[in-house]
């Protein structure tokens, strides 16, 4: 099965393999590369990306038997595991130098190379709630819950980064 | 996957972001992957274990181990100096212990460090006795310490002071392994076990008995006789003062810790810290040492009797670090409320309080501030990065608790009127020290005192009521 992100729901029993529960190493051979593509996204580093996934997986082996919705779960341990390894990695004031230094990948397209470049400078609650909004298609309410704010913050968030968007592409 | 359409947003620019991140996605490298996930242990890891040896974290690895070597948490974007545990967890100011020695600084610095921002550091000694013991030595060596806060105790603060041991380890047992420390907790008693690579023993079974009441000492029936480990010379444990210089790139890192302690006899630094060199420093009898397979470096010396002074380096060169053991100079702190100018005065949780600053011509640093509580002061920073807080940011610390509830002092971001905590009534309103030219210049601090909790979440509104961040706080224990 090729899970697409926005297949993958919040709530419900079990997550994409149907039929019985899977064991943590189908589950990883199953989203790996999903949650990969996810942490990339919310971090703006490839080396985060893999660390983070890893540490999502780590966690959930410890208390798989307890874990109900392995989907939804490690998506919220990814997302939780990316704002914190952000936390610190410190708070430079001047990110885009900051993601300089660490890998990421380029498409070939320059508007949406500029695209991506902006929103890697972004600060990182403003990115991180673009991407679980817009890539990983989650409501407001859920991405507060996610970053510890409230949703009227979330609509803040998102609104400020696209308009760093916006401005930076009509400069 | 579809484009999410939100008639709130403008479409334009979320169809540009949305096929940016998809593209971006697409894109991702994967590499291959083990067959098996990656799996933890049973046990609680410490957060320093969390940045396990993988190439991608290896620069913040090896800056956490710094400053896990100096038994401190470096808190990123702040330069403020608290007196609190190095776990992050608050210290009751009325049970400190002895005084903490005088704090060295640096008087020359490796290139890569010029200019970068410092941490100053200081941390009462550990408020419970710890039971260490060490068996084997070098890539062998096995380290176990206990501590006991007895039935009834707060779990967390066991955690906490446990984790804190575990830290301060770290710092000065360097086999390859041991910088990933297993903690548990049982009732009120913790356990930290350290094990090196080729010492073959299960840490995490060691660990529960402990945790379990067995004596660390007897933790390992038929093993050679384990050695009695002194810990009060350890920074983190023993009272310490530490410096930590840190370029934000964490490209490399320095920690200076002064410890009110004794150097161990020879046998046991030899046991801990395989390749530990004897080595004159200042004049006197210490060691140089590589830890964690050469993630670090570190030289530590008996400066005097009851201080023991170290310096450990990351991304920096043997003789680098040896050069600022040389160069290091005492520094005269002034006393609370001598030198500097009280800007404010007030009470939080029923304790008196006074805000005082010192001005940058005097102390060549930008502004500084102090929190001094009933008499005594318990925090204390400087200007350097208050114009690096910004969107999620501040330098709210916790200095002092009671039942139930902890004071929080440090730096809020400028322009800030007043500061409010999630699910709480706390509010405070910020402190101007220095004036602002502009938005970015100014140094405003905020005391309040909020009710415990797990996780913490601060805003701070400008006085027309934007807001304009804020600081996230979690315990760090568990997951």
């Amino acid at each position: 099965m090729n899970v697409e992100a926005g297949d993958i729901g919040t709530s419900g029993a079990g997550g994409g393999g149907g039929g019985g529960r899977e064991s943590v190493d189908d589950v990883y051979a199953r989203m790996r590369r999903d949650l990969l593509r996810l942490a990339h996204l919310l971090t703006g580093s490839v080396d985060l990306a893999e660390d983070v996934v890893h540490d999502a997986f780590v966690a959930s082996s410890r208390r798989w038997s307890t874990v109900d919705n392995p989907d939804a779960y490690l998506r919220r341990a990814v997302t939780n595991g990316a704002y914190s390894a952000l936390r610190r990695l410190g708070r430079d004031r001047d990110k885009s130098d900051r993601f300089g230094r660490q890998a990421t990948v380029t498409l070939e397209i320059p508007e949406l190379d500029e695209t991506w470049d902006v929103l890697r400078a972004l600060p990182d609650r403003q990115r991180m709630a673009i991407v679980l909004r817009f890539y990983d298609d989650r409501p407001e309410d859920e991405i507060a819950g996610l970053l510890g704010c409230r949703p009227a913050t979330v609509r803040s968030l998102i609104h400020r980064g696209l308009a760093k968007v916006r401005k930076e592409m009509d400069r | 996957m579809s484009t999410v359409r939100d008639s709130a947003y403008d479409d334009d620019t979320v169809d540009l972001v949305a096929r940016t991140l998809r593209g971006v996605a697409e894109a991702t490298p994967v590499t291959d992957a083990p067959a098996r996930a990656p799996r933890g242990g049973d046990l609680v890891l410490l957060p320093s274990a969390e940045l396990d040896g993988r190439g991608g974290r290896r620069r913040a690895r090896r800056a956490a181990m710094v400053a896990a070597a100096a038994a401190a948490v470096l808190v990123a974007g702040t330069v403020w100096i608290v007196r609190g545990g190095g776990d992050g967890q608050p210290t009751d100011v009325a049970d400190e212990g002895a005084s903490p020695p005088v704090h060295m600084e640096a008087t020359w610095l490796p290139p890569a460090l010029e200019g970068t921002a410092r941490v100053l550091e200081r941390t009462p000694a550990l408020d419970v006795p710890v039971d260490a013991v060490v068996w084997g030595a070098g890539d062998s060596v096995v380290v176990a310490a206990a501590v006991d806060l007895g039935d009834g105790a707060d779990p967390d603060r066991v955690q906490a002071r446990t984790g804190r041991v575990a830290s301060a380890l770290t710092g000065v047992v360097g086999a390859p392994g041991t910088e990933m420390p297993v903690t548990q907790v049982g009732g009120g008693r913790g356990a930290a076990v350290l094990a090196g690579e080729a010492s073959l023993v299960d840490g995490p079974a060691i660990a529960a008995v402990v945790a379990a009441g067995t004596a660390p000492a007897d933790a390992r029936p038929g093993e050679p006789a384990p050695r009695r480990l002194p810990v009060d010379w350890v920074a983190g444990v023993g009272p310490t003062v530490m410096t930590v210089h840190q370029p934000t790139d964490q490209s490399a890192a320095l920690a200076v810790s002064t410890v009110g302690g004794t150097l161990p006899d020879d046998e046991i630094v030899e046991a801990l810290v395989p390749g530990a060199v004897r080595a004159e420093v200042r004049g006197h009898a210490g060691w140089q040492f590589p830890l964690h397979g050469g993630d670090l470096y570190a030289v530590t010396w008996q400066e005097q009797p009851g201080v023991v002074v170290t310096v450990t380096g990351s991304g920096l060169r043997p003789a680098e670090i040896e050069a600022v053991a040389a160069g290091l100079t005492a520094v005269d702190e002034p006393v609370a409320g001598e030198t500097g100018e009280i800007v404010a005065t007030g009470t939080v949780a029923g304790r008196n309080y006074q805000i005082e600053r010192r001005a940058p011509e005097e102390t060549g640093r930008g502004w500084c501030a102090a929190l001094i509580l009933d008499r005594e002061r318990v925090g204390q920073g400087c200007q350097l990065m208050v114009d690096g807080l910004t969107d999620d940011a501040g330098g709210l610390q916790p200095v002092a608790s009671d039942d139930g509830g902890t004071i929080w002092w440090g730096a809020v971001p400028p322009g800030t009127a007043t500061v409010t905590v999630d699910g709480t009534d706390a509010r405070a309103e910020a402190i101007e020290v220095a004036p602002s030219s502009d938005q970015s210049d100014g140094l405003r601090v905020a005391v309040m005192r909020v009710a415990d909790d797990r996780e913490l979440t601060f805003r701070f509104r400008a006085a027309d009521g934007e807001e304009l961040g804020t600081q996230s706080w979690s315990d760090g224990q568990g997951d």
